[in-house]
């Protein structure tokens, strides 16, 4: 097993066009970090370059202390699962798990019993002699899985391994892979771009978007201390609600958006008093809206009055999307009746929980980023 | 995969009137020359609708492999196109693999240049060919022959194994390469067993190029010694008269090879070996 560190690591492909800009990243030894971003953020450009499968144009890698820039990816100890299983069709299951080791000279015992070992641990004993064709997506997904396992390798790499499946074979490989960690407690790299896997799964979490770092903590600290913009609406679902506008001073502090007219609490306006004067945008997770008298009312909840537009019940609870001041809202609530849509509601927003952005920089602004 | 079709009874008759015609209009010139190959003396035309004659003999095969050096023929024409064979599909599959894998300056321009020399029809390539054979001291030779034939089947094979590895997904020659295999390795253990259909066609294309050409092989052999099949067949024909059934009989020995050949390497056209590789 073994640390991973990025310094400076930067792509440009043609001369033209940057995929990933000066990324910085420590990785330590048996960490599981997930590397999360919407399409064409970087995050698979990065992971194959620390594959060796891309050249990096400036900066460095180092796997377990040791730069590896110039290194090829037979020789890096790493594994890669694709997001496409790469099986060899001309292979068994078998021949697929064991094809690395017979590479690399092991002797015929130890490859029967590393490929059993990885089988079993993946429950795929049966599957040994069949050919990547005849098997479902799962299987495919676990023998490209076994492939990688079997090599005991200093770097796992997984690149969007579950996006092929269906949604329930994902949660089900996703909870298999998080186990797999730790039973073999080995430093994991995963990319996807799926926010849901990135928080489920990562022990710390690097947000990217356009080739650079936004954002790398663990997923708590993500979703509660988003450094900006883009990490506090990317992080979460339903995305966190955004309303652009000023801050007033005028017997306390308001917030203010077109005709919506928000007071501050008291318990927060040491903070957010060298904002006043400035515009800035809130943000608002779905669950700290609530319908009033469903939520107790304390010091920081605020009533506005909002048109409900569409509800989705999910069950357990239900999503509402409002419309206020101009702009949409959806609040995440635990209901038993559904409200009726097209209907004025009034709505509490707990401006304890509020996030404050500056409009241009999109930074979160300080008053409640995270002390370290 | 999709189900296929079912057929109604209408479409199903009408259907097999369709394939059985095709069949009789493919299959009738090979048993009218197999059929005046058994019969006696060089007879062309017959009065008799039989396929079998009443006096079918096996004399004339006994004639052509005692009488007439066509053994020697049909060695010559096995080596050369054994050696096309090899040269064509060595060649295509390495070359094919550059084209379809590296960026390189002047890649597409070397593309459409090979696949340029395809439209120029052989008898305009003779002179050339020729005069430059014997500048290598390839003329009257089986290395000329192999050159000439080679440089014909090429162009296509290196296009045809080119489109084939565009085809296989990139990402496992990364996964090889992850898994500790060279560029060779990548090459040698997981391309070429993937590109067996394309292979196998390539194979087959260059045997035949080299197995029934007669224009080329006419112009470049003088030695009677190193004739291969349609030379030699040609000397059936004099100017007085044409040796009908041997000539008949050569022509259902010279294609039993092909058949052979491609019954043989069929099982490794399989379409969809690919599959169940990378989800698609």
């Amino acid at each position: 097993m073994a640390s991973v560190e990025l310094r400076n690591v930067t792509k440009v492909f043609d001369k033209k066009v940057t995929a990933v800009s000066a990324a910085n990243i420590s990785i330590k030894d048996t960490e599981f970090v997930v590397l999360v971003g919407p399409s064409g953020c970087g995050k698979s450009t990065l992971l194959r370059m620390i594959a060796g499968l891309e050249d990096i144009s400036s900066g460095e890698i180092a796997i377990d202390g040791k730069v590896v820039n110039q290194v090829p990816p037979k020789d890096r100890d790493i594994a890669m699962v694709f997001q496409n299983y790469a099986l060899y069709p001309h292979m068994t299951v078998y021949e697929n798990m064991a094809f690395g080791l017979k590479l690399r000279k092991f002797s015929k015992d130890e490859i029967t019993q590393r490929v059993n070992e990885a089988a079993e641990i993946l429950d795929i004993t049966h599957l040994l002699d069949r050919k990547p064709k005849a098997l479902s997506g799962g299987q495919r997904q676990r023998v490209a899985v076994g492939r990688a396992i079997v090599r005991k390798p200093k770097v796992f790499l997984f690149d969007e391994p579950l996006s092929n499946l269906d949604a329930k074979l994902r949660v089900q490989m996703r909870t298999e892979i998080s186990k797999l960690h730790t039973r073999l407690s080995s430093t994991m790299i995963y990319v996807t771009h799926d926010q849901v896997e990135a928080m489920t799964m990562g022990e710390r979490i690097v947000v990217l978007k356009d080739g650079r770092i936004q954002q790398m903590d663990t997923p708590l600290n993500l979703y509660h201390y988003p450094a900006n913009k883009f990490v506090a609406g990317f992080i979460g679902s339903p995305a966190m609600n955004f309303l652009d506008g000023e801050l007033v001073r005028d017997d306390g502090l308001w917030f203010i958006c077109q005709d919506l007219k928000i007071k501050m609490p008291d318990s927060r306006r040491q903070e957010l008093e060298s904002l006043a004067g400035t515009r800035v945008v809130m943000g608002i997770r779905p669950e700290h809206l609530s319908v009033k008298n469903t939520a107790p009312q304390t010091d920081g909840l605020h009533n506005i009055t909002a048109r409900l537009e569409v509800v989705e019940p999910m069950g357990n609870e239900m999503f509402l999307y409002l419309k206020a001041a101009g702009q949409i809202l959806v609040a995440r609530l635990n209901l038993t009746e559904k409200p009726q849509v097209n209907s004025d509601i009034a709505i509490g927003l707990d401006l304890q929980k509020a996030h404050f952005f500056n409009p241009q920089t999109e930074e979160a602004l300080q008053v409640y980023t995270k002390q370290n | 995969m999709r189900k296929p079709r079912e057929l109604s009874l209408a479409g199903k008759i009408g259907a097999y009137c369709v394939l059985t015609l095709f069949t009789i209009f493919s299959i009738y010139p090979v048993l009218c020359v197999f059929s005046i190959s058994i019969r006696p003396g060089d007879r062309l035309l017959t009065k008799s609708l039989a396929l079998i004659p009443q006096d079918a003999t096996l004399q004339t095969y006994v004639r052509l492999f005692t009488q007439e050096p066509f053994l020697q023929w049909m060695a010559n024409s096995l080596i050369v196109s054994a050696m096309v064979t090899l040269v064509g599909v060595g060649l295509a599959a390495t070359t094919g693999y550059a084209f379809s894998r590296y960026k390189f300056r002047g890649r597409d321009t070397a593309m459409v240049g090979i696949i340029t020399t395809q439209m120029f029809p052989v008898t305009m390539l003779l002179l050339p060919l020729f005069i430059m054979l014997i500048k290598l001291h390839a003329y009257d030779n089986y290395i000329g022959l192999v050159i000439a034939y080679s440089a014909t089947a090429l162009p296509f094979t290196v296009w045809q194994m080119k489109g084939y590895y565009d085809t296989i997904p990139y990402s496992l020659e990364e996964a090889a390469s992850i898994d500790g295999c060279s560029q060779f390795g990548i090459f040698w253990r997981i391309i070429l067993p993937l590109a067996a259909p394309a292979l196998v066609i390539t194979a087959l294309f260059a045997f035949m190029t080299a197995w029934s050409e007669y224009l080329v092989a006419a112009v470049l052999i003088q030695d009677k010694n190193l004739f291969t099949l349609p030379l030699g067949l040609k000397t059936f024909q004099s100017s007085m008269e044409v040796s009908w059934g041997l000539y008949s009989a050569g022509a259902v020995i010279v294609s039993i090879p092909v058949v052979v050949l491609f019954l043989f390497l069929s099982r490794w056209l399989v379409s969809g070996l690919t599959l169940g590789s990378v989800k698609g």
